[in-house]
Parts: structure tokens; C-alpha cells; sequence
């Protein structure tokens, strides 16, 4: 419940500090928040699990956020950026989807 | 997989097996088996600073790449909807403008035709109004005919993979352009109208039918469709004649061929608007052929047998 608190407190301060994110920073932006959103949903299934570690959602959310940028970073300077983008986005929005369906067969036992 | 147990047959595509059954970080399960091996429970408390902070970081990471990558758009709407209301309110503008000339105009009537009966002078007030009806600088009414067009109903055809991108029709093909009504009014003055309008706007002597880009202007207003022409003339024979000259024959062949809407309609009576600022600034009459020629309009030589 705190994490969630957490969430929300972020998400209000992004709204009402509005940072300016570099232009150089902005291609890395969509992949960071597929891979964030990653890292969270398989946390919340590791909790349901039982099997809850923070480290392991820190450390994974972190090589998540930066594998990713890498990737994109890469494909940019090979020229094939877009291409990988969507690989990168294929890969983890398969995961995204099978840990929400791990999580409803846990809520809802459905 | 022990050695003894047959080889699975999705052998080959162990990447995607892995992707779709194991979701979950293996790191989780890992960790797990580490702190019960040392007797604690399998999972962390959700308390830790480190969890929290993390939280916070993808809650404002969220927020923060949402807007920033929304602005862009809303950026370009925000042109894009201050130059549509810089034109709508120029347009605005300038049809209030054209009713201001069309008032004074009709002031200038009246004074011209006072003048002229004080004057005595009876047969030029009637033969101003023949010339201006001529001009086409007010309004026209009597029988005519509505002829609307429109372009093909846009309906994608399912292309074969393999057809000939040369037979297929494109998007473009079902649009009215401007050469089509060029034509096609072409052919209602050809057919004796004595006056035509296209969407509301007069088609004098100065005005002209043009493309620009996309978009058809006529007198330089960008129409939009359907495209309403409205054309005065001897009702149900201007229909016939139209039907039999080259721009019948050519609206029938768009309607045939690029599936363009078309529709004509005889009316008893149809209104023209005037064009009021129709006026000319650098031509003068050649003083000799003036009162010598007579008047003419192209319907007049066309309709003569």
C-alpha cells in the first residue's frame, strides 16, 4: 500500500514541478516507461506470489530502465532505431501482459 | 531437461517459450529460496526507503514522459487552431465587407435611378438594369436547373496483393477537380444558362474555377463540397441540351467511370446571388466600339439558331 502512496506522490510531482525533459532525453522516455511499467506489474505478482524482494525490484527496474535505453540509444546510432523500439516493446509488452493475467488469476481467481 | 526425457518439439523457439511461460524475473524466486534457506520469510516487507523511493521515481517518471511527450501535439493543434481562426475570422471579415459593398451598391442603384428619372431619362435606368443583370453584379432569379456533384463515396476497395497497382484506383480518382467543373459549366453555358452560380458564388466575366492543391477555389473562396452549381436558363431544355453536349457527356463518363456523384434537378425558379464587387479598374471602353456594337453575352450567340 506505501509503494502505491509512492506511485501517486510521483505522479503528482511530475504533474506539478513539470520538469523539462532535454530533447536528447525524449527518445529514451517511451521505452523507460514500458520498462518501468515491466518492473512494477512483475512486482506486484511477486508480492501476490509471496515472493516479494525489494532488491530485486529495484535492481530490475533499474536494468530494466537502462537496458532499454541502451537498446533504443544503440539502434539510433545503427540506424535501425524504430525497429528495435518495437522489439524492445514487443518483448515487454508480452511480460506486461502474461504478470496482469498472473495478477487477475490471483484477485479474482479467474 | 534430463537426458533420458525426448527432446520437446519447440525445441527451436526456447526464447519465445521462455518470453510467454516464465513472465515473472527469476530473481524473485531466487531471492525467495535465499531467505527461507536462512530461515526468514520468503518476501520483503513493502516499507523499505529504498521500495518508496523507487515508487516515487516511476510515478513522477510516468507523469513526467506523458506530458512531455503530449506537448508536442498539443503544440501543433494550438498553431494549427490559431491559423484556422485567423482565417475564419478574415473570412468573416470579408463577407461582411461584401455585405457592406452590396448595400452601398444598392444605395448607388437607387441614387442612379433617381437621377435618371428626374432626368427624364427612363430608358437608361432600364437598360442599366438589363446590363447590370447581364454583368452579373445582383442577383438573378427564373427557371433553371441544380445540378450537385460530389466526389465518389470513399469506400477502400480490398486490393489483391497481387493486382496491378496501375488497374487499381487510387484515392485520388473519385474527387471532383477543378478541370471537371470547369468543363461541366462549360458545357451549362454551352447549353444556353444565362447565369450560373457554384456554391453561392456568381460566375461573372472575372471569375474563374482553379485548383489550388487540394482544394477548388472559384473567385478565389475555397469551395467546399458537395458542389451545388446552380444555373438559370429555359428549364427542361437546358437540361436536355447539357445532357447532349460535351459537358453532359463528360459528367456522365465521371459518374460512370470514378463513381462521382452527380445529380440534376429542374426547379421553376432558382436565385443567383450577385457579385458586387465586381468592378474594373484599369479597363476602359474604346470610344468608338461602344455605342456601335451591340451587347453580347455568350448565351445569346450560342442559343441564336
Amino acid at each position: 500500500m506505501i509503494p502505491a502512496l509512492g506511485l501517486l506522490i510521483g505522479l503528482a510531482v511530475g504533474l506539478l514541478l513539470h520538469p523539462v525533459v532535454p530533447l536528447a532525453l525524449q527518445p529514451y522516455l517511451p521505452i523507460a516507461v514500458i520498462a518501468a511499467l515491466d518492473a512494477v506489474f512483475g512486482g506486484v505478482r511477486a508480492v501476490l506470489d509471496g515472493i516479494f524482494n525489494d532488491k530485486v525490484f529495484v535492481v530490475s527496474f533499474l536494468s530494466n530502465v537502462v537496458v532499454a535505453a541502451f537498446i533504443v540509444f544503440l539502434g539510433d546510432q545503427l540506424g535501425v532505431g524504430s525497429q528495435l523500439s518495437t522489439g524492445v516493446v514487443v518483448v515487454l509488452g508480452i511480460r506486461i501482459f502474461s504478470n496482469v493475467a498472473s495478477i487477475r488469476r490471483h484477485l479474482f481467481s479467474a | 531437461m534430463s537426458p533420458g526425457a525426448p527432446e520437446r518439439p519447440d525445441a527451436s523457439m526456447t526464447l519465445i517459450t521462455e518470453m510467454m511461460e516464465r513472465p515473472l524475473d527469476p530473481g524473485y524466486a531466487a531471492a525467495a529460496g535465499r531467505r527461507q534457506e536462512l530461515g526468514q520469510s520468503a518476501a520483503t516487507g513493502l516499507r523499505s526507503p529504498l521500495l518508496i523511493t523507487v515508487a516515487i521515481l516511476i510515478g513522477a517518471l510516468l507523469s513526467v514522459s506523458a506530458l512531455a511527450l503530449r506537448a508536442p501535439t498539443s503544440a501543433n493543434n494550438k498553431v494549427k487552431l490559431g491559423l484556422v481562426s485567423r482565417i475564419e475570422t478574415a473570412r468573416a471579415h470579408a463577407d461582411a465587407q461584401t455585405r457592406v459593398i452590396a448595400g452601398l451598391r444598392a444605395q448607388i442603384d437607387r441614387a442612379q435611378s433617381e437621377a435618371l428619372s428626374l432626368q427624364n431619362q427612363t430608358g437608361l435606368t432600364a437598360e442599366l438594369a438589363r446590363l447590370e443583370l447581364a454583368a452579373g453584379t445582383v442577383p438573378a432569379t427564373g427557371p433553371g436547373l441544380v445540378l450537385t456533384i460530389d466526389d465518389a463515396e470513399s469506400k477502400p476497395e480490398p486490393v489483391a496483393p497481387d493486382a496491378n497497382p496501375q488497374n487499381a484506383t487510387g484515392p485520388d480518382q473519385g474527387k471532383v477537380l477543378a478541370k471537371d467543373l470547369q468543363i461541366i459549366v462549360n458545357g451549362l453555358w454551352d447549353a444556353g444558362a444565362e447565369a450560373i452560380s457554384i456554391n453561392g458564388h456568381r460566375l461573372t466575366s472575372r471569375a474563374a474555377i482553379r485548383s489550388a492543391g487540394a482544394a477548388i477555389l472559384v473567385d478565389y473562396r475555397p469551395l467546399t463540397r458537395p458542389y451545388v452549381i446552380t444555373a438559370i436558363g429555359d428549364g427542361a431544355n437546358l437540361g436536355v441540351e447539357f445532357a447532349d453536349n460535351s459537358g453532359g457527356s463528360y459528367l456522365q463518363s465521371l459518374t460512370n467511370n470514378y463513381k462521382i456523384r452527380a445529380d440534376i434537378q429542374s426547379r421553376k425558379s432558382v436565385t443567383i446571388p450577385g457579385e458586387p464587387t465586381l468592378s474594373v479598374l484599369r479597363a476602359r471602353p474604346v470610344s468608338s466600339a461602344v455605342t456601335n456594337t451591340p451587347m453580347t453575352t455568350p448565351q445569346q450567340t450560342e442559343s441564336s439558331p
